[in-house]
């Protein structure tokens, strides 16, 4: 681990200093803000969407991120968001650590352990983020770590699903990786032995466990509908892994080829082959999952990598040289000075206008805007943002799942700009629009008179429908009274 | 079962068990049901695939006098002169033909080194990954010359090294494709000297390598035919954004199952794979995920590496195989469905209305339709044949396309003056509200949309 540590301390500072410094770049974590908020307030984890919504209010919710809500609703600025933030890194930072620290369980070499943990630590970046799915990693890792032990604390596992399924619904994997698990020691030594005997226990004992959460084995069936939920298509992430992502190309990729290519070895092969087999199933599926394959593999392809070529094996036992005691107190110090420069490039470098990510500026000059407003957001994530606002409902957010999905069908014909999109838009009785500049939709609004640019700079535009059209019967109120300023900036009409 | 060395020392089979009589028929009926497969969906549907229709118009023009463009297409004339024989029944036939040569040589290849039934369970695991070729058709072809040079490296003979350069050749002039003749013998090459080949067999390994690099030069397109095949590979992410070659459009149904499969396979069996395999398996799988289309190559090299290692037991090669042959049906009676929705109708209206068109597709692929009617009035933008136009030719075609900010400015400065575009696509509603363009035609998917004052032939 010696050597690893180096690699761990540098995507440590990566990933403190993006997650303290850098702006927000996730929508979702307005409203999961405001979501904590509500929790405090109510005394309740609300179970059905509101009036935050105007196409979907009433519809079930099943609010997974309740605990890292109420949290992140606490941890607004200044130094608490620094903490929070900052905890958020460590999570993923410690994830890391810990598959490094079972790699050389397994018996990976230093040499093996280096280049795997930076295969796998690139495969975090794409997905890194002050997000509660990063929070989930650690108890992913320390699942399959406490799954490895021959012993009672294998059983460990359990607690540790139970609260892995209070901060996200990917816990539902635990109790699936346990029984591959089960299966493939049952492979690898033919027969029912005690570890294949605790392995089927912890998968039991998970399945309960996992139920063990404010929304008991409905958060289970959520977690597998969205396996079959149409909407992906339309959220980024869910996206088929390609050779275009950053974190696959350069980190989940070379580790899936070094694994194919060395094949695994050793008392575990079967074990191995479908707990890493299930990770390639799930990286083959969707770009969110590159993290998860990244995790999973870096101690089974470490050790596998050893194993096979010489160069990689582990130096054989010998007392501590000069040398050696050198580097014990060397290789932190270095880490240490890696990990302060690479943090300090990444501080200076970070942009200071935090509001120009995510239609942050156009959402701005909605919430100062007199009136009410049904707002359209070209990109959903963005009105994560206006959920929450006063006198302002959203047609779709960040919260995603709980919408129907007549309103996804609405949302990719009107954002698509599909033959009925305009119909769609007035039935749904949308008056407000924030758009990217030049996208399709601000095409199409800018060649329609019923509509005026209310808001603009270089990246987005908010558009309001005229005072004269004609509106659906189900509108709110709205009362207009915006027009566009000569900077770009929304001032109030008379 | 098998009674051979499959270590990383092992070369040639030891011995040869007598093959089981009735797996083996159980194999064979297999094998012949998705020749009957493959050239059910050829019948159903191929024929009217866009990159078909161009290929057989290539041919007929080359068959007719015309030039040969730079890619050579002799694929293209093969395919026109079958045609011309016997119409699509004999096209089908011979897609079957290919198919089955295909499935037989990974067979053949994989039987040399690991016994009869495991060959077949390695054709079976080359089927599983090319179930989607069956869709788009056309591809067989390819197969059979990939799994006919990795048999002819495998001999380790200087008449393998001498056959694997004349496949070569064949293959970059049938179609580009054949580039990857050379770094797959290229890896072999590399692969057979991490397992220590010594002497001949090493400088065979090598000379087979070399032939097959000479080889892509030996095609009309001359010195040019690497950059242009690596073009028409669709590697290049600049057209991969043009033409999607996202393992979701090119193999919806086989590509994650496919490709966890080998994966599964290589993690399991990998450590006893001969190290010659390694580098070619590693080359496939890059191939393969940086354009799906490639899965069913990634099956031919695999395959029979797979099965060496695996030593699969007699009973599992025999289920492979037929769940193999039975998805293969599936697929085959789907295509019909699949593969409906070409505009032929339009294309026919705007070929015969007597008026000059400089056409815009959006899906480009719809523009090869209109290439292939071969009408003197149609003049596409681009079609099929992106690799021979320029960069900045695909720079608009993209921006045009996916209407980025100033396509409108693209559209004057290309002087198009018509468009055949999806019913759902942006580019569509766009025009629609443009009250420059006019809408005169449609289908129940594409719609066509000509300039107000179009000018007269």
């Amino acid at each position: 681990m010696r050597f690893a540590w180096l690699v761990v301390a540098i995507f440590a500072a990566r990933f403190l200093a993006t997650a303290i410094v850098y702006p927000q770049v996730d929508g979702d974590l307005s409203w999961q803000r405001w979501l904590g908020a509500r929790i405090l307030a109510g005394g309740a984890i609300p179970r059905a969407l509101g009036s935050e919504t105007f196409t979907a209010a009433g519809s079930p919710w099943l609010p997974q991120e309740w605990a890292f809500s109420l949290v992140a609703s606490l941890a607004r600025g200044g130094l608490p968001w620094a903490l929070f933030a900052g905890a958020v890194a460590l999570a993923a930072v410690a994830a890391l650590g810990l598959a490094a620290a079972q790699g050389e369980r397994r018996g990976a070499s230093p040499r093996a352990l280096v280049l795997c943990a930076t295969l796998a630590g690139i495969a975090l970046f794409n997905s890194f983020g002050v997000r509660v799915q990063v929070l989930a990693w650690l108890p992913m890792v320390a699942f399959l770590a406490l799954l490895e032990v021959d012993g009672p604390w294998c059983y460990g596992a359990i607690a540790v699903a139970a609260l892995w399924s209070n901060l996200h619904a990917s816990a539902m994997l635990a109790p699936v990786l346990a029984a591959l698990a089960a299966l493939g020691s049952a492979l690898d030594e033919r027969g029912w032995t005690p570890r294949v005997r605790r392995s089927a226990l912890v998968a039991l004992g998970s399945l309960g466990a996992i139920c063990l959460n404010p929304f008991g084995w409905q958060l289970a069936i959520y977690a597998i509908g969205l396996f079959a939920s149409p909407f992906k298509a339309l959220i980024g992430e869910w996206k088929v892994s390609d050779v275009d992502d950053f974190s696959f190309a350069c980190g989940a990729l070379p580790l899936l080829l070094l694994g194919a290519l060395t094949g695994l070895r050793g008392e575990r092969r079967f074990r191995d082959t479908l707990v890493l087999g299930a990770a390639t199933w799930l990286l083959l599926g969707a770009a969110r999952n590159i993290a998860v394959f990244g995790l999973v593999a870096l101690p089974i392809v470490a050790a596998s990598l050893s194993r096979a070529f010489p160069w990689f094996a582990p130096p054989s036992p010998a007392p501590p040289s000069r040398s050696d005691r050198i580097a014990a107190f060397a290789l932190p110090a270095v880490a240490l000075g890696l990990a302060l420069v690479v943090a300090s490039v990444l501080v200076r470098e970070a942009p200071h206008d935090g509001g120009g990510e995510l239609a942050g500026p156009a959402i701005q000059a909605l919430a100062r805007a007199p009136g009410e407003h049904r707002v359209f957001c070209a990109d959903f994530a963005w009105c994560g943002r206006v959920v929450g606002l006063p006198h302002d409902r959203v047609f779709l957010d960040g919260r995603a799942d709980p919408y129907p999905q007549a309103v996804w069908d609405d949302f990719a014909a009107i954002a698509f700009l599909r033959p009925e999109w305009r119909e769609r838009l007035a039935a749904r009785g949308v008056d407000t629009v924030v758009v990217g500049r030049g996208a399709r939709l601000d095409q199409a609004l800018e060649r329609d008179a019923r509509w005026h640019a209310a808001f603009g700079d270089k990246d987005y535009r908010l558009w309001v429908l005229a005072p004269s059209a004609p509106r659906s019967p189900r509108r709110s109120s709205f009362v207009p009274g915006l027009r566009s300023g000569a900077d770009g900036e929304v001032v109030r009409g008379s | 079962m098998i009674g051979v060395g499959v270590g990383r020392d092992a070369g040639r089979p030891q011995t040869r068990e007598r093959p089981e009589l009735a797996a083996s028929a159980v194999a064979w009926a297999s094998a012949l049901g998705l020749a009957v497969a493959v050239a059910f969906s050829f019948v159903t549907a191929n024929p009217n695939l866009p990159h078909v229709a161009l290929t057989l118009w290539l041919g007929r023009r080359l068959l007719g006098g015309a030039p040969a463009d730079l890619l050579g297409r002799l694929g293209g004339v093969v395919a026109a002169l079958v045609e011309r024989a016997g119409g699509e029944p004999a096209l089908a036939l011979a897609t079957a033909f290919a198919a089955l040569a295909a499935f037989a040589l990974i067979a053949v290849r994989a039987s040399r080194v690991a016994g009869n039934v495991a060959g077949f369970a390695a054709a079976a695991l080359a089927v599983l990954c090319s179930l989607d070729l069956l869709r788009p058709g056309g591809g067989m072809t390819n197969l059979a010359f990939a799994a006919a040079l990795m048999l002819a490296l495998d001999a380790r003979t200087l008449l393998g090294a001498g056959l694997a350069a004349l496949l070569a050749v064949v293959w970059c002039n049938a179609a580009p494709e054949g580039l990857l003749a050379a770094p797959l013998a290229a890896a072999w090459a590399f692969g057979s000297t991490l397992e220590g080949a010594r002497g001949a067999r090493l400088r065979e390994a090598w000379l087979g390598a070399a032939g097959c690099a000479l080889a892509t030069l030996a095609t009309p397109a001359g010195a040019a035919f690497p950059k242009l095949a690596y073009e028409a590979l669709r590697l290049d992410r600049d057209l991969v954004a043009l033409v999607p070659v996202h393992p979701v459009d090119v193999a919806p149904a086989a590509y994650r199952v496919g490709f966890t499969l080998v994966v599964l396979g290589a993690l399991a069996f990998g450590a006893r794979l001969r190290r010659a395999e390694l580098p070619p398996l590693g080359f496939a799988l890059l191939l393969a995920l940086a354009n799906g289309a490639f899965l069913p190559l990634l099956g031919a090299v695999a395959g029979p590496a797979l099965a060496c290692a695996a030593r699969l037991p007699r009973a599992f090669c025999v289920a492979l195989v037929s769940a193999a042959a039975c998805a293969a049906v599936g697929v085959s009676l789907e295509t019909d469905r699949a593969n409906a929705g070409q505009p032929y109708e339009l294309v026919a209206q705007l070929a015969a209305d007597g008026t000059s068109h400089r056409l815009f597709c959006e899906p480009l692929e719809w523009c090869s339709v209109a290439t292939a009617a071969a009408a003197p009035g149609l003049r596409p933008f681009m079609d099929g044949r992106v690799a021979e136009d320029p960069p900045a030719l695909r720079k608009m075609q993209r921006a045009i396309g996916r209407v980025n900010a100033g396509w409108r400015a693209e559209v004057s400065r290309a002087r198009i003056d018509t468009f055949l575009v999806t019913r759902n696509e942006a580019l569509a509603t766009l025009l629609g509200l443009d009250p420059h363009w006019r809408r005169i035609a449609s289908d129940e998917r594409a719609l066509v949309f000509v300039r107000a004052g179009g000018t007269k032939r």
